[in-house]
């Protein structure tokens, strides 16, 4: 989950070029989403073009055949900057632009490794299809397939060495945010999203990092989201959680903070038990306590590191901690996004992937 | 304490001296640093535009042709760089439709998403730049050139046809980055729409600046790039800019060899005389018992004083010339290289210091020689030297060997040097310090004899003059000599120059023999917008007998670019080469892989008729036989022609840039060109021509790079008319008391003042006469080792009667008129108070 677009999004960070052009361009001409929408799949997998942003957004854990941890993020956002363009014989002139996040976590060397590539949409570089749903930013590609009538995914991304590819297949079920997939981020009608998730990918592929390639298998979770404008101006940013538990259970959960240091009541998130039972979490629901800080090296940033989560709907009591501190990305956008262990009265119980925005 | 004040009231009861002294050393550096600043400027002002947009770029990827590429090249450069943050980059000339004090702007289409050191560019409306058809950003004086403010509109029209940019905002506003003048900053899609260059790109720039992957990318990028395309790192596309400006950076360089002669011989002429006209003073202090380190120490602060005070003033005159020389400096690198670029006059500190410093060490080392020799004397002796004595004469003299040495040393230089262009300049300068160190005791000399065996019934005023103009050399040999050498720089160059434009001219008659010719307007870098089929509709015009064609293109070959022009010539084309060695290709012109070279390439790259020269082709590299070499004026870095029939073969495009067109006998030319006109395609890339109105233009270009040339030949004569003025009047004001007596023992008023001008006439005419073999001598140089030496052209010298004599008479007037004012004084000085001083 992810809103670059918002104006609230990073203080120290409003002077680059996404931020500042979605913080330009208006909402008129974009759909809004303002009501139920009839999911359907595949078709939702590929882009809508109608609003202004959107994101397929991929995190999991892997091991190698040598038993080595690895955690890895691969996103590709689509920002229209135009909801219109005139006709021309340029394909500059198209106003969509995809940016792409790729982060490996080497958990034993403790190493982070993160790429970004930006491009506007232009034929052999950047783009999406919809037959199959895809989506595509140099050789960095997102591919949707149905294979037996269940819902699978080809990832691949490769920069400076590092090279990740995996197929995912679908685990668990679509599981729709919100109300039946809106999913509401403040009072104002139309500050929505409409947002699902796969919070259960079986990750098979292959890696190479360093000293070669390795077969790596793991499992992965997919958010999709697409807006038009979400968040509202007292907001500054959120802190996203994403769990996968051993039992078979998953919890996602977003905390947005006001601009005062408080919890947003729409903060929002989702439990599904073992059985694919759905509980959806109201903002009173969940408490969430740092335990700990992290003061990046890089930017002089502070993030909260460590976490005890409290679910009491679900007779969860989880505590959270980093599998490595500097898991930072120090691009156009600056954010924590970081592989974290869960443990429960002391004994592992699960693994996810956290955002920390805004600070 | 007691020398200080006198040294002191010298300088304030003779105010017009000090002034005199002090304009004299700012002329000097005034003429150094107005000369330098301007090459400075330009270099600094004309190197930014030859860099990347916003300065990050440490490569390129750029096609081997030069031309435009297929933007399917920058997937795969994203794909094999990545981290070198690959950003597309497509450049162009547009005409501006109503000409508002600019003619064309030269468009920079950029990507501001991916463009390097873009992390600011939020600041101005980056959305609309992007999304808003015609968008620019021009730099403030740009804008205020074509009175544009924000949100106005400017038609334009550019390979595409009308199109409509407008102002979004000015390079100077919050965060925008800053760009070069007459440069037009816009998204990538509005340049290709406006260019018509849709789907391609000029180049692809590289920051390899930062990243352990960036040296492993580069060099997987170099393998994986089409034979078409190529990697440059921008040292050498900067460095191979560079020698395309270089050439015409020669022609300044001579000018500021020039302006340090002069400069420095003013300052040398100034110094020098204050401290002789004090030797009798200097004696009877000695006499009184004052020391020599104390009277050297006296000089030397004198000389150090008024050397600061002249290099301030000099500085800030210079600065004021640069800022006139600027102008004309700027349209000749526009015309010439289409360079842009601020035009912005820079002061570097570093100048303003080396102007100072100048001054002050000149002053220093011009005091040094007659302090040394009137602290030297006897005192009893020296109290006693008169206005002009055999001191004097000996310092001509020895002035005259040290001008024998450098003679020497200027034949040495030329002779033990062939290529090189710092020799030349060497000789050069050796020859001009060679003649205005011997010309004043030459002068004096021949004013000796002319005295001693003169006509014998010779009139008072004329006898006066005679000896009084020997006498006087001693103080103003300096000046005449720099105004003898100013006269003489003039001449030369202006005999280079006309002889220059002499050889153009016959080369273009005998180039231009198509009647009509059609070619791309102004952008020179265009692609070749002529197919077979627009051929095909000329051929086909009844009145058209014959088509040539040319394919211009630029090939990267290692570090330095090769220009080639592809040609299918008639025979009437053929017979407008001129071969100055070789022989004509012709006879396997189609067929065979055969060049010929023009002579400046021939001299760049040392070869000759019979040798192999490799293009590099989409083929791979190909040996091409240079059967001849001719002559060619228009490129100073050379050209390769080779048959358009090789070049389609190698790089399979039958487009071309320019037709000439040769009419069937009898036919109507101005019908022709109509119906020529009315096959153009409307929007403009294209033009007719007749070979009249080409030549015009080709000379009028000609005639605008030696515009500014001629300017500071004349303002170096000027100045050093300003020297001799300076040198008249402080010899006149010293002779006072001389005048006085004359006018006391009964000279009438009328014969002095004959006598005064007498005496000027005489010395400038000898002056002049010096002049005018040391300017053939020079303009010689400049054609046989300066021209050669820096591009490789040759020519034959013209001894035109109007460049050898305007300087001359020029230089004549200037003394005459420099006369005036000292002698009118002179006449008008009250013989018993002038007797009375002292």
């Amino acid at each position: 989950m992810w809103r670059a677009e918002t104006p609230a999004l990073d203080k120290a960070q409003e002077d680059h070029a996404i931020t500042a052009l979605t913080a330009q361009s208006g909402n008129a001409g974009f759909a809004r989403a303002e009501g139920p929408h009839a999911f359907s799949f595949p078709r939702d997998h590929a882009a809508h073009p109608d609003f202004r942003s959107e994101w397929w957004y991929f995190t999991g854990h892997l091991r190698d055949d040598q038993g080595r941890a690895r955690g890895f993020q691969l996103t590709l956002f689509r920002f229209a900057l135009a909801a219109t363009h005139e006709p021309s014989p340029s394909a500059w002139r198209a106003p969509q632009v995809l940016l792409g996040h790729f982060a490996l976590s080497d958990i034993d060397a403790g190493k982070f490794h993160a790429y970004e590539r930006m491009s506007r949409v232009l034929p052999g570089v950047a783009g999406s299809s919809a037959t199959p749903p895809a989506v595509w930013l140099d050789d960095w590609r997102i591919e949707n397939f149905t294979r037996d009538g269940a819902d699978g995914w080809r990832i691949a991304a490769a920069q400076d060495g590092v090279e990740l590819q995996l197929e995912l297949s679908a685990a668990s079920a679509v599981v729709l945010q919100g109300e039946a997939g809106l999913s509401r981020k403040s009072a104002a009608p139309g500050n929505a999203s409409y947002y699902y998730s796969v919070p259960r990918l079986r990750a098979q592929g292959r890696l190479r990092l360093g000293d070669g390639e390795h077969a790596v298998s793991g499992s992965a979770w997919l958010d999709r989201e697409w807006s038009t404008s979400a968040l509202a101006r007292a907001q500054s940013g959120w802190d996203w959680f994403a769990l996968q538990l051993d039992d078979g259970a998953s919890l996602m959960f977003y905390r947005l903070r006001q601009r005062d240091g408080g919890a947003d009541r729409f903060s929002a998130g989702t439990y599904v038990d073992a059985q694919g039972k759905v509980l959806r979490l109201a903002a009173t629901d969940v408490s969430i306590e740092a335990t700990g800080v992290w003061h990046s090296p890089h930017s002089g940033r502070s993030y909260p590191q460590g976490w005890r989560l409290h679910v009491a709907r679900a007779g969860l009591a989880l505590t959270l901690a980093p599998r490595l501190a500097d898991q930072e990305w120090q691009g156009r956008f600056r954010y924590w996004e970081g592989a974290v262990t869960v443990t429960s009265d002391g004994q592992p119980v699960g693994l996810g992937y956290v955002e920390l925005t805004g600070y | 304490m007691l020398l200080w004040r006198a040294s002191l009231r010298l300088l304030t009861r003779h105010p017009a001296q000090c002034l005199l002294a002090v304009s004299g050393i700012a002329l000097g550096v005034a003429i150094v640093t107005g000369v330098l600043l301007t090459q400075a400027s330009a270099r600094l002002a004309f190197a930014d535009s030859l860099r990347s947009v916003f300065g990050a770029a440490s490569h390129s990827v750029v096609s081997l042709d030069g031309e435009d590429f297929d933007e399917a090249a920058l997937a795969l450069v994203r794909r094999t760089a990545p981290s070198l943050a690959p950003t597309p980059i497509i450049s162009g000339v547009v005409r501006i439709a109503h000409d508002e004090g600019l003619h064309t702007l030269q468009i920079l289409g950029v990507d501001a998403l991916t463009v390097h050191g873009n992390s600011g560019a939020a600041g101005f409306a980056l959305l609309d730049f992007i999304t808003r058809p015609g968008a620019m950003l021009l730099s403030p004086r740009t804008a205020q050139r074509l009175r544009l403010v924000p949100g106005t509109p400017l038609a334009v029209t550019g390979g595409g046809g009308a199109h409509r940019l407008y102002l979004l905002a000015l390079a100077s506003d919050n965060n925008a980055p800053v760009i070069a003048d007459d440069v037009a900053v816009v998204d990538i899609a509005t340049a290709q729409e406006v260019l018509d260059k849709s789907g391609r790109l000029t180049r692809i720039e590289l920051d390899a600046n930062t990243g352990a992957a960036a040296t492993r990318e580069l060099a997987a990028l170099s393998r994986a790039l089409p034979p078409r395309l190529r990697m440059i790192d921008a040292a050498r596309q900067t460095r191979s800019a560079r020698t395309l400006t270089d050439a015409f950076y020669t022609n300044l360089d001579a000018l500021s060899l020039l302006a340090l002669l002069v400069g420095g011989f003013m300052i040398y002429n100034t110094m020098a005389f204050l401290v002789m006209q004090r030797q009798a003073l200097f004696a009877r202090l000695r006499a009184l018992g004052v020391s020599r380190a104390a009277l050297a120490r006296l000089i030397v602060a004198e000389a150090l004083l008024l050397g600061s005070v002249g290099g301030v003033v000099g500085c800030v005159l210079g600065y004021a010339l640069a800022r006139v020389l600027m102008a004309p400096l700027g349209q000749t690198l526009r015309d010439h290289y289409f360079a842009t670029g601020s035009g912005q006059l820079v002061f570097p500190p570093a100048l303003a210091l080396l102007g100072v410093a100048l001054a002050a060490l000149v002053a220093l080392a011009a005091a040094a020689l007659p302090a040394w020799s009137a602290l030297s004397a006897d005192p009893t002796h020296a109290a006693r030297y008169s206005v002009n004595a055999d001191g004097a004469a000996h310092g001509l003299k020895r002035a005259a060997w040290v001008g024998l040495i450098c003679a020497t040393l200027a034949a040495i230089l030329l002779g033990v040097s062939s290529r090189s262009l710092y020799a030349g300049f060497g000789a050069l300068g050796a020859t001009i310090l060679a003649a205005m160190l011997s010309v004043p005791w030459l002068t004096q000399s021949v004013l000796g004899l002319l005295a001693q065996h003169g006509p014998r019934h010779s009139s008072l005023a004329l006898k006066l003059a005679l000896r009084g103009a020997a006498r006087s050399m001693g103080r103003i040999g300096m000046a005449v000599a720099a105004l003898m050498a100013a006269t003489a720089t003039s001449v030369g160059v202006g005999l280079m120059v006309t002889s220059f434009r002499g050889a153009v001219d016959d080369w273009l008659t005998q180039l231009l023999r198509a009647e009509i010719y059609i070619s791309p307007g102004f952008d020179e870098s265009a692609a070749p917008r002529i197919d077979e089929q627009f051929i095909a509709r000329v051929s086909a015009l009844p009145a058209v007998a014959e088509v040539s064609k040319i394919r211009r293109l630029r090939l990267l070959d290692g570090d330095s670019e090769l220009r080639v022009s592809a040609y299918q010539l008639p025979e009437a084309a053929r017979r407008g080469f001129h071969f100055l060695s070789g022989a004509p290709p012709w006879p396997a012109w189609e067929t065979a892989d055969v060049a010929m070279i023009s002579e400046p390439l021939a001299y760049h790259r040392q070869r000759r008729a019979g040798d192999m020269l490799v293009l590099p082709t989409p083929a791979g590299p190909k040996s091409f036989r240079i059967a001849g070499i001719y002559t060619d004026y228009g490129s100073e870095r050379g050209v390769v022609a080779i048959s358009l029939a090789r070049f389609r073969y190698y790089w399979h495009d039958s487009h071309v840039h320019g037709l000439g067109v040769y009419p069937r006998a009898g036919a109507a030319r101005d019908l022709l060109e109509r119906d020529l006109n009315a096959l153009l395609p409307p929007h403009g890339e294209l033009n007719v021509w007749s070979n009249a109105a080409l030549k015009e233009r080709s000379l009028a270009v000609f005639d605008r790079t030696f515009a500014i040339t001629h300017a500071l030949t004349l303002f170096a004569a000027a100045i050093a008319a300003l020297g001799v003025f300076n040198a008249l009047l402080a010899l006149h004001l010293e002779r006072g008391r001389e005048y006085a007596m004359l006018l006391a023992t009964g000279l009438a008023p009328l014969t002095l003042r004959i006598t005064l001008y007498l005496q000027t006439l005489i010395i400038a005419l000898l002056a002049a006469g010096f002049a005018i073999p040391l300017g053939i001598g020079i303009a010689k140089l400049l054609i046989a080792v300066i021209n050669i030496r820096s591009f490789g052209w040759s020519m034959n010298l013209v001894l035109d009667a109007r460049a050898l004599l305007t300087p001359t008479l020029g230089a004549l007037l200037a003394a005459l008129a420099a006369t005036i004012y000292p002698a009118e004084s002179a006449v008008r000085i009250d013989p018993a108070t002038a007797l009375r001083y002292e």
